[in-house]
């Protein structure tokens, strides 16, 4: 009962922080007053109430925080979003519902998803053709070549082909090291050999779409799911060998490869021109201070590409670093709540399912934060939840709509 | 599955790491290099702050405004002279490039002024939808005046400058130089400028420091009567020469011989000989102490410019030739054609010499009178008898002497001619300065003139023409 | 106006550090309490022998209570041993799920009744069903 309470209590501070997000907007802005954003505070809290009744209600076993995270995070991102570019914090809206939508249908409809298990082909040629998609249709926009547009939407298949990869090798690694226990090593290696050259020819095709944020993301997925399913060390250090190798051959072959890599080197050499985006999101990070300028008050629309990968900048120049580091901080709970759904997992498949998918977001939200502050090189992907794009929230929603499935399934056994 | 507990417990410790590892990255780089990087030239924040503020016009002393802001993009402004060169030295320039120059410079903090008090900082419920616009200058400056005395210059083909007052309150109604450039386009000129050897950029009103000539004669004049009992109706003997000790120490223009004059002669047509005496009756002292009075050597307070100080020599009592080279202007006198304004504005205003101002009022971008710049006195340089006697002497040039030229029919201009000889350099035969001070109308003055014509031969000359067109246009 | 974010900038990120401390708060709480804590009260629930058939270990009335997992068969290394012929050696299976009790026939040759219907795989079980299994008739309690 107390801890009913208690939970109570958190969700009226979320309640709280929409409503003081878009109280402020409506104080800002341009021509007096702004109406609309307290309308889109209401409608905001509206959807999440309404998501976080139906999880409680009807699935109340599951981990209660998932959604929760994901919400105060989701908030943010569109409270920036509204200041920046009000139309655009609609379309937002719009995929944030859907996202939730997608979150509640993944949860209430989805059977067991043990059964899922039995699908491995299934999955490994969606991946292949998700993967090689944009190395055949796709054309080029903003650098990468990984967009497609079909109907008037465009969307990047290499998203989808994340949740595929994920349960493909769920699916090939779960009966890793069973019944062989003790025979030699060998052998056990055999069956890791399928998923290793799905993973290199999905690389491969990342590379040459010159998308390597998601290749990246998806090396490090695939090396902690590997970890996860044969608990042995040695192979994470080949695997690592064999990227640093991959990365020095691409490093030589491509040219946008080493043009990443010169800008992350010395970026107001380039600040002119390829290192324009860079230096412009430190800028405006460091203009902010740790308590930001206040929202309305800075310049974050010196920064380019600012509602999608560089939202964290803009955030950290009008919310203050404080903020930033709370996404951050958010991100990791977020994680650490999404790692403890596979102990309590009845099945191989689920487990490496669930730990698959947390490693997508955490990793995407590692690699893009830490290039948009100079870390590491800059990749084109999107920071979850936060950033415009409704495959983002989508992908990232339909991921946390399966980890509250299983965690919901996993507290049927102690 | 214990295994798997301890897996997944591994895996989450390196998340862990990355995680501090990337906080503790943007902490260190915020805490160190944060400086360095708002520095830099991409950053466009300071810009776009000072932007905010749409830069207060310059308006002439009829409200006509003579620039004109507007923004551009969100970092800058683009500010035009609408009135080009004839009013660069008067008004400056503000240039993102080359900085600020002239009332630009001198207000540019008003400029810059929205009227945003301390306190409607801090007040959070008010609408800033309105465009903040800095403050207002009203200058002084008379544009109809301003224009005919830059065209009459630049005619001339000749450098030189030309200052205007209005003699009761000090305000400057024109101020030009020639050389002049074009503020609207400095990116294009700025480096051709600065290599100019006629030096463009530099105000001959307030800074050009010339050897005055026979319109010195105005202040030994003035010495003369205030020192000398009765040297106003002593008589005088001008042989065309003053010989001292057997030294020739200086003779009259073209070697003319007056004869028997009088002191209004001598002034009305300006006898060096008569006044090179008189300098050595002074002596160097005396007639130091007149021109300081006058301000020379002196740093004199105006509101807008900053005036250089006219030069007086001290030679010893000895130095007969220099004292009496002084006497007339020459020899290491030194003044700008400011300075001879305000003296031709001291005699026209009893004796009173009014502080220069350029500026009359700074109002709010709604009009609102926020500071008003009152006429303040410098001294009262000359007894309003002395004044008095000098306007009398003045109004004779014109009409008997040496600044026929500047004569207008319908009003009556009173003035004196200078013409400065000077060296460029010891062996150049090099055309004297042409000068002419002067005041009208002579009841109830309400403009005195000076106008230099570097090089452009007698001051009855150049010099005195200009001064009779402009009496008429500000006049008429 | 805009002013005004100057305040309620200290406002919002005070807003969400404290949703951090809090859920971080709760969550250390959660496990201190103890990691087997349910996250729900459980029911407690049992089987009370109705008729004990030919399954001579059974008394009548006795109550068999529920707790994870109640495997029910012939063999010994069931908890819930039943002896006579009908009863094959792993015959069934009742399991906590959520907060429901799941009864799951394990394949068995004779079959097993929830309120004399044949069970087919899994079904749930209530306060008050009847339970056949061979000879013996078990009622749910709570």
């Amino acid at each position: 009962m107390e801890s009913i309470k208690e939970e109570k209590k958190l969700l009226m501070y979320t309640y709280l922080l929409g409503i003081v997000l878009f109280f402020n907007l409506f104080f800002i802005g341009k021509d007096g007053f702004d109406k609309g954003a307290l309308i889109m505070g209401v409608i905001i809290c509206f959807i999440f109430a309404y998501s976080h009744f139906i999880i409680r209600r009807f699935f109340p076993d599951g981990d209660k925080y998932i959604l929760l995270f994901s919400n105060v995070l989701a908030v943010i991102g569109m409270g920036m979003i509204y200041r920046l570019d009000s139309p655009m914090a609609l379309k937002q809206l719009i995929w944030y519902t859907v996202g939730i939508a997608v979150f509640i249908l993944v949860v209430v409809l989805m059977p067991s998803l043990s059964k899922f298990g039995k699908y491995k082909y299934f999955y490994m040629i969606c991946t292949l053709i998700l993967m090689s998609m944009g190395s055949i249709f796709g054309d080029p926009t903003n650098g990468s070549k990984n967009w497609i547009s079909i109907a008037g939407f465009t969307f990047q298949p290499t998203e989808f082909g994340k949740l595929s990869l994920v349960a493909y090798l769920a699916a090939s690694l779960q009966y890793y090291g069973k019944n062989l226990k003790d025979k030699a090593e060998l052998l056990k290696i055999k069956a890791l050999i399928e998923p290793g050259i799905v993973v290199m020819i999905s690389l491969g095709f990342m590379v040459t779409q010159k998308d390597l944020g998601s290749a990246l993301i998806f090396f490090a997925i695939s090396i902690t799911m590997l970890y996860i399913a044969t608990s042995n060390l040695k192979y994470v250090l080949v695997c690592l060998g064999l990227f640093i190798i991959g990365g020095f051959i691409s490093y030589k072959l491509f040219g946008h490869v080493r043009l990443r890599f010169m800008i992350w080197g010395d970026p107001w050499k380039y600040g002119n021109n390829e290192g324009h985006q860079v230096v412009q999101s430190l800028i405006s990070i460091a203009s902010g201070g740790l308590f930001g300028t206040g929202l309305g008050l800075g310049y974050p629309k010196m920064v380019p590409v600012r509602e999608s990968d560089f939202i964290f900048s803009a955030i950290s120049e009008e919310m203050g670093l404080l903020t930033g580091f709370a996404i951050l901080i958010l991100y990791f709970l977020m994680f650490y709540r999404c790692m403890r759904v596979p102990i309590y997992s009845k099945d191989n498949f689920t487990r490496l399912l669930a730990v698959g998918y947390s490693t997508m977001i955490a990793a995407q939200a590692l690699v893009i934060v830490g290039g948009v502050v100079g870390a590491i090189p800059l990749t084109g992907i999107t920071l979850p939840l936060v950033s415009y794009g409704g495959s983002s929230m989508i992908i990232t929603f339909f991921s946390l709509g399966i980890l509250q499935k299983i965690s919901e399934d996993g507290q049927s056994y102690e | 599955m214990n295994d798997f507990v301890n897996n997944i417990k591994k895996v989450m410790l390196v998340f862990l790491v990355l995680f501090i590892a990337l906080i503790s990255y943007i902490t260190y780089s915020y805490m160190f290099t944060s400086e360095k990087t708002l520095a830099s030239t991409f950053n466009q924040r300071l810009w776009a702050e000072r932007n905010k503020v749409l830069r207060g016009t310059i308006y002439d002393k009829d409200m006509n405004a003579l620039t004109k802001s507007t923004k551009i993009s969100e970092t800058s402004q683009k500010l035009k002279y609408l009135q080009g060169a004839a009013f660069s030295h008067a008004i400056g320039y503000m240039d993102p490039i080359y900085g600020l120059a002239g009332l630009e410079k001198k207000y540019d903090a008003q400029l810059m002024d929205s009227g945003e008090s301390a306190i409607s900082k801090l007040v959070f419920f008010s609408k800033d939808t309105e465009e903040k616009i800095g403050n207002g200058l009203r200058t002084t400056l008379d544009s109809k005046l301003q224009l005919k005395a830059y065209e009459l210059l630049k005619q001339t083909n000749h450098k030189g400058a030309i200052v205007a007052l209005n003699p009761k309150t000090g305000e400057v109604l024109a101020m030009v130089s020639n050389p002049s450039y074009d503020p609207n386009n400095l990116e294009r000129d700025m480096k051709g400028l600065n290599t100019n050897n006629d030096v463009p950029l530099l105000n001959r009103a307030v800074s050009g420091l010339y050897p005055p000539g026979s319109v010195f004669k105005t202040i030994t004049a003035v010495s003369a009567l205030e020192n000398i009992p009765g040297v106003y109706n002593k008589g005088f003997s001008d042989n065309g020469k003053l010989v001292v000790n057997g030294t020739q120490l200086l003779k009259n223009y073209d070697g003319e011989v007056f004869g028997n004059i009088d002191f209004k002669k001598a002034y009305v047509h300006s006898s060096n000989v008569f006044f090179g005496s008189l300098g050595i009756d002074l002596g160097n002292k005396a007639l130091r102490d007149t021109a300081e009075k006058f301000y020379f050597n002196k740093d004199m307070n105006a509101t807008g410019m900053t005036i250089d100080p006219s030069q007086f020599p001290t030679y010893k009592s000895n130095e007969k030739g220099n004292i009496a080279q002084s006497a007339i202007g020459q020899a290491a006198v030194l003044a700008t054609p400011m300075e001879m304004a305000l003296v031709a504005s001291s005699v026209a205003n009893n004796g009173i010499m009014m502080e220069p101002m350029l500026v009359k009022e700074i109002l709010s971008s709604k009009g609102k009178s926020l500071e008003t710049t009152e006429p303040k006195q410098l001294g009262q340089v000359m007894t309003p008898e002395t004044a008095s006697t000098m306007k009398e002497l003045m109004r004779g040039v014109v009409t008997d002497g040496t600044g026929g030229n500047a004569a207008v029919s319908g009003i009556d201009v009173s003035g004196k001619t200078g013409t400065a000889d000077h060296k460029a350099d010891a062996n150049a035969q090099t055309a004297a300065h042409s000068w002419f001070i002067g005041f009208a109308p002579y009841d109830n003055p309400t403009i005195a003139i000076a106008v230099i014509v570097e090089e452009g031969g007698v001051g009855g000359g150049k010099a005195a023409q200009i001064t009779g067109k402009l009496m008429e246009t500000y006049l008429k | 106006m805009a002013k005004i974010s100057l305040i309620m900038r200290y406002a919002i990120i005070a807003i969400i550090y404290i949703i951090i401390i809090f859920a971080l708060k709760i969550m250390y709480k959660d496990i201190k309490g103890g990691s087997k804590k349910k996250p729900v009260a459980r029911k407690t629930m049992g089987l009370e022998v109705m008729e004990r058939g030919e399954n001579f270990n059974l008394r009548q009335g006795a109550v068999i209570p529920l707790n994870d997992e109640l495997t029910i068969g012939r063999k010994a290394d069931n908890l819930l041993i039943l002896g006579d012929k009908y009863v094959s050696s792993l015959h069934a299976k009742i399991y906590l799920k959520n907060t429901d009790y799941i009864l799951k026939d394990l394949r068995s040759t004779n079959g097993t009744l929830k309120n004399n219907k044949k069970v087919t795989d899994s079904v749930v079980i209530k306060k008050g069903d009847e339970i056949k299994i061979g000879t013996s008739v078990f009622k749910v309690i709570g």
